[in-house]
This record gives structure tokens, C-alpha cells and sequence, in this order.
């Protein structure tokens, strides 16, 4: 992301910061709060432009509907998941060219049960990401359109990606 | 007639080899180059095509992941006999640095027979420019039995 910094040369007054609800980091901490208020939590940005938040598996396709919809945020830019000794971790970051903002939305499945809400209705762009996120690490995307694997070979019966996969050749 | 022509078909054999335009991975810049007006593969009969109707020579440059196996084997099927197999670089011959990968096929050669390997990581434009001569040389011995020749 380009950061915003103000050029302030020397011998010129500062600026006075601008109210908060301005900044378009603070307006959407405030509004996705307001909307979700106990399934988003650990909200913090990073540094300017930057947002990070965790969010609920359950509200997952409603917070992302509603920052396409009412935030602006046009653009999913990638879909990663990670594998912790007791979870998996799927980070979305969802970008908005108007507002130079990139948005970390981070969810936690179980480890027994790795499925969410598939988000490509929202998202074109999500499609093949999910797909690979499920190739590779096996989570599942519930009503998506066509999960099957990307990269490997259809027959192929193991998710290398994940940590107890010690195959190969 | 055999007689009058083996001679002439095997030495145009030989001397128009044309590849399959196939890259996959840094050997395939090798492959460019060798091409290219310093090392100028052309003056061997060198020509690369893109259609595997028109090709004599399957030239298999990068790791061929297990998902393009079968895409490269039909690649190879749809040649027109007479036809040879160049595997170039470490990654064709048995995998490379990938031997041990979940998705690449350790060695092009478990599912294409191939007649002339190069090794190098990526091999050189002068290895593979050796490779053709070789190349003709099996051509003029003809040890497939393919054409008529010496």
C-alpha cells in the first residue's frame, strides 16, 4: 500500500490533524465495530493503511458483503491459509483503491472441522483462490461454485501443504 | 529406389531438426538464446515450431509438474515418427532440486522415452547446440531403425 504521508517542508506550518471520522482507517474500525460488535475482535492498525481485524467464521460472509457494499472496499487481493498446531488461520486482504486501504480480515477454523463460508459470490476473484486453498491445505468453502483442485492433479488424494503430509516424490 | 534416395532423406533429416517451441522453465531462456544471433542454432537446421504436427524433436526444458504429464505426453503422441527426445537441464533429467516434491515428476524419462539427456542447472546454449549435433549423429546411425541410412 502507498502510505499518505504529508510532504511538510521546512519553515511551513503543520497541518492540524483531521477530525477522526475523516481518516477512512478510523471510519472503518467504527462502522465494522458498530456492525459486529461481538464477532470482530483484535482490531488494529498496523500503520497507515493497513488494517488488521479477526473475525468470526460465522460472520465472515456478512462483514465481507457489507465492506464490498457500504465501505468500498472493491477489491480481494488474496486468500492465504496457514496451519497452527491447534487451528487454521484463512486471512483474506481485501483492498479499496479509493480509500489506499488494505484490510487483514483473519478467521479461525478448528482443526477437525475446516470449512467456511465461500466468499466468491462477493469477490469474483476468490474462485481460484479458494480452490487453491483447498487444493493445498484442504479447507473447505461452502457454497462454492466449483471446488475442485487447481494445482494438482484431480486424483490426487493428500493436501500437501499441511503439516502432517510427509510425502512426496 | 531405396538405394537412391536413403541417403538423401537421412541427410535432410538430419539437418532439419525442428524442436517443439515448448518452455517451461529457466532452460527455457537457454533454449531462446541458443537461437538468438551469438550462439545461432539455425545454421544446424535448428528451427523451432509450434505445432507438434510439424516437429521431430520434443525438447523437454524445467520440471514437468504431475498435472502437465498427461498434456506433455499427448504433446509427444502427436508427433510425427520419426521423433527423438531431448530432456534438458537437471529438472527434466530426474526432477532437480524438486526430486522431492509433492507435485513433479521426478524425470521426464518415466513416461517419454528419451534419447539424448543434457545436464546443467540450466544447461548452456552451447550443451544444447552440442545436443543437436549429437542428435544428427544418432539420426546418421540410425539406431532407431527409422529411416533408411548408414
Amino acid at each position: 500500500m502507498v502510505g499518505r504521508q504529508k510532504r511538510v517542508l521546512k519553515g511551513e506550518i503543520e497541518e492540524p490533524p483531521t477530525r477522526i471520522d475523516g481518516q477512512p482507517e478510523e471510519l472503518v474500525i467504527r462502522t465494522l465495530l458498530d456492525m459486529f460488535p461481538s464477532t470482530l475482535t483484535d482490531f488494529k492498525k498496523v500503520r497507515d493503511g493497513l488494517l488488521r481485524a479477526k473475525i468470526e467464521r460465522r460472520d465472515l460472509f456478512k462483514a465481507c458483503k457489507s465492506l464490498r457494499d457500504n465501505l468500498g472496499f472493491e477489491h480481494l487481493s488474496m486468500i492465504s491459509a496457514v496451519e497452527y498446531d491447534s487451528r487454521f488461520e484463512i486471512v483474506y486482504h481485501i483492498t479499496s483503491y479509493e480509500k489506499r486501504l488494505l484490510l487483514e480480515l483473519i478467521t479461525t477454523t478448528p482443526k477437525d472441522d475446516p470449512s467456511v463460508e465461500s466468499i466468491s459470490a462477493i469477490w469474483g476473484g476468490a474462485n481460484w483462490q479458494e480452490r487453491e486453498a483447498f487444493d493445498l491445505m484442504g479447507i473447505k468453502f461452502n457454497n462454492h461454485p466449483n471446488l475442485q483442485r487447481i494445482l494438482l492433479p484431480s486424483d490426487y488424494l493428500y493436501h500437501p501443504l499441511r503439516k502432517d503430509f510427509t510425502g512426496g516424490g | 529406389m531405396d538405394v537412391v534416395t536413403k541417403d538423401f532423406f537421412n541427410w535432410a533429416t538430419r539437418n532439419s531438426i525442428y524442436p517443439l517451441h515448448f518452455g517451461i522453465m529457466c532452460c527455457a531462456l537457454e533454449m531462446a538464446v541458443a537461437s538468438a544471433p551469438r550462439f545461432d542454432a539455425q545454421r544446424f537446421g535448428v528451427i523451432y515450431r509450434s505445432t507438434p504436427r510439424q516437429c521431430d524433436v520434443l525438447l523437454v526444458n524445467g520440471p514437468v509438474s504431475k498435472k502437465m504429464k498427461p498434456a506433455l505426453r499427448r504433446l509427444y503422441d502427436q508427433m510425427p515418427g520419426p521423433k527423438w527426445v531431448i530432456a534438458m537441464g537437471e529438472c527434466a533429467i530426474s526432477g532437480g532440486p524438486f526430486y522431492n516434491s509433492y507435485s513433479v515428476v521426478p524425470g521426464v524419462d518415466q513416461f517419454i522415452p528419451v534419447d539424448i539427456y543434457i545436464p546443467g542447472c540450466p544447461a548452456r546454449p552451447e550443451a544444447l547446440i552440442d545436443a543437436f549435433i549429437k542428435l544428427q549423429k544418432i539420426i546418421k546411425e540410425n539406431k532407431k531403425g527409422l529411416l533408411t541410412g548408414k
